[in-house]
């Protein structure tokens, strides 16, 4: 394998709970991706917000998991060079 | 036979640069402060109670059906939850609640803070007193399209075996990393390897792992042991895991051992001679397998010089 290319897209997201207000801290991942992706989490920030590279264009899940909230995750597809927007509602368990 | 790649690289000023050494291929662990032994079991893998999994596929003795058939558990309960493609067939990984014992609390929860203030998590493993090794990604965001991100990231809060909310060796935060130019120039999945230096020996405390390089052959006989901080677990919870390594290639380990995001920076390591030791820092979850950088002669080097 040589050296990585930048980027393909980008997917860019907002977790909110059940009455849509922004949930911070929430732990974001990929549970599907097209190819191999780092193992690493995200935490949303004070306004919900995560943001991911995607290596490669094809089709991602992303999952999010709050304290206290059950895990949701949405699918999105990420083409040639564009930014993907996903929304991750988490209500309770 | 060195590429370059595996140039040492630091966020530190040129005159604390570190080298590379000429060394064995097999460095020590250290179980720490007040340890009790615990040994392997006979196929390799941590004697974690409740922890059992199989190897060997049950012989066929009919033809099962091949329709894509629901879990009769989902009658009663609905369907299952999503799980991670880095899970690879049934969940089979164990928490860990004795987190402050070694081996487990050789293994630390990482908080990340990137160059932009964007947060992560990780998971780093000592390999000495004041030293993780962890993925490159971890300590250098490479390729993230996010103005301001990419670069070494600002700091990162090490908690070593950590249990949820519970912290028994405290935390420390790092602003001391380092990585490879083969990761840090190129973003080659190849050299995603680096190393966090703590400004404390807490790994004199917590023990640490040893790490070497092997022979293919010696690779594929072996049990691959993970242990770390999954993100899809409750927050700061310490799961394992364990398989046969699947295949290797020049810098590279593959295996089926679960993983989830969150998990970026564990070792993949095996029982040899009674002792731990990492063969790999595991770095990328995928559908099929997950894989980690491979423990070869240049990293080895490189791990060795940044412990010292």
């Amino acid at each position: 394998m040589g050296e990585q290319a930048a980027p393909l897209g980008r997917i860019v997201g907002v977790v909110r709970d059940q009455n849509g207000k922004p949930v911070e801290g929430a732990r974001v991942y990929f549970t599907g991706a097209p190819g191999p992706v780092p193992d690493i989490a995200a935490l949303s920030a004070s306004d919900g917000s995560f943001s991911f590279a995607a290596p490669v264009e094809g089709t991602y899940t992303v999952e999010s998991r709050g304290e206290g909230l059950a895990p949701a995750s949405a699918t999105v597809g990420v083409r040639g060079g564009e930014e993907a927007r996903v929304e991750i509602s988490l209500k309770a368990p | 036979m060195s590429d370059g790649q595996h140039t040492p690289v630091s966020n530190q000023p040129e005159e604390h640069a570190p080298g590379t050494l000429e060394q064995p291929i097999v460095q020590a662990p250290s179980e720490g402060a007040g340890a009790q032994p615990s040994m392997p079991t006979g196929e390799g893998r941590e004697p974690v109670e409740g922890y059992l999994r199989t190897e060997a596929a049950p012989e066929e003795l009919w033809t099962p059906p091949t329709a894509d058939l629901p879990d009769i558990g989902e009658a009663s309960f609905g369907p299952p939850p999503p799980v991670a493609e880095t899970v690879h067939g049934p969940d089979d990984r164990v928490e860990i609640t004795n987190t402050s014992v070694y081996p487990w609390r050789a293994h630390a929860s990482l908080l990340i803070q990137a160059a932009d203030n964007s947060m992560w998590i990780g998971t780093g493993w000592f390999i000495g007193p004041h030293t993780m090794a962890t993925a490159g990604h971890v300590v250098y965001i490479k390729n993230s399209g996010v103005p301001g991100r990419d670069g070494w990231v600002k700091n990162i809060k090490v908690m070593p075996g950590r249990n949820g909310s519970s912290l028994p060796y405290g935390s420390v935060t790092s602003t001391n990393f380092r990585s490879v130019t083969g990761w840090v120039n190129s973003g080659d999945p190849n050299y995603d390897y680096g190393a966090i230096i703590l400004p404390t020996d807490l790994g004199a405390t917590t023990g640490w792992f040893g790490f070497g390089v092997w022979p293919d052959g010696d690779l594929l006989a072996v049990t691959g042991n993970i242990s770390g901080y999954p993100g899809d677990k409750p927050a700061g919870t310490e799961w394992y895991d364990a398989r046969r390594i699947a295949s290797v290639d020049v810098r590279k380990v593959y295996y089926d051992i679960d993983t989830a995001g969150g998990q970026s920076g564990s070792g993949v390591y095996r029982f040899a001679n009674g002792g731990r030791y990492g063969v790999a820092v595991h770095a990328y979850g995928g559908a099929s397998t997950n894989s980690g950088t491979r423990i070869v002669t240049p990293v080895f080097n490189n791990l060795l010089a940044w412990k010292a």
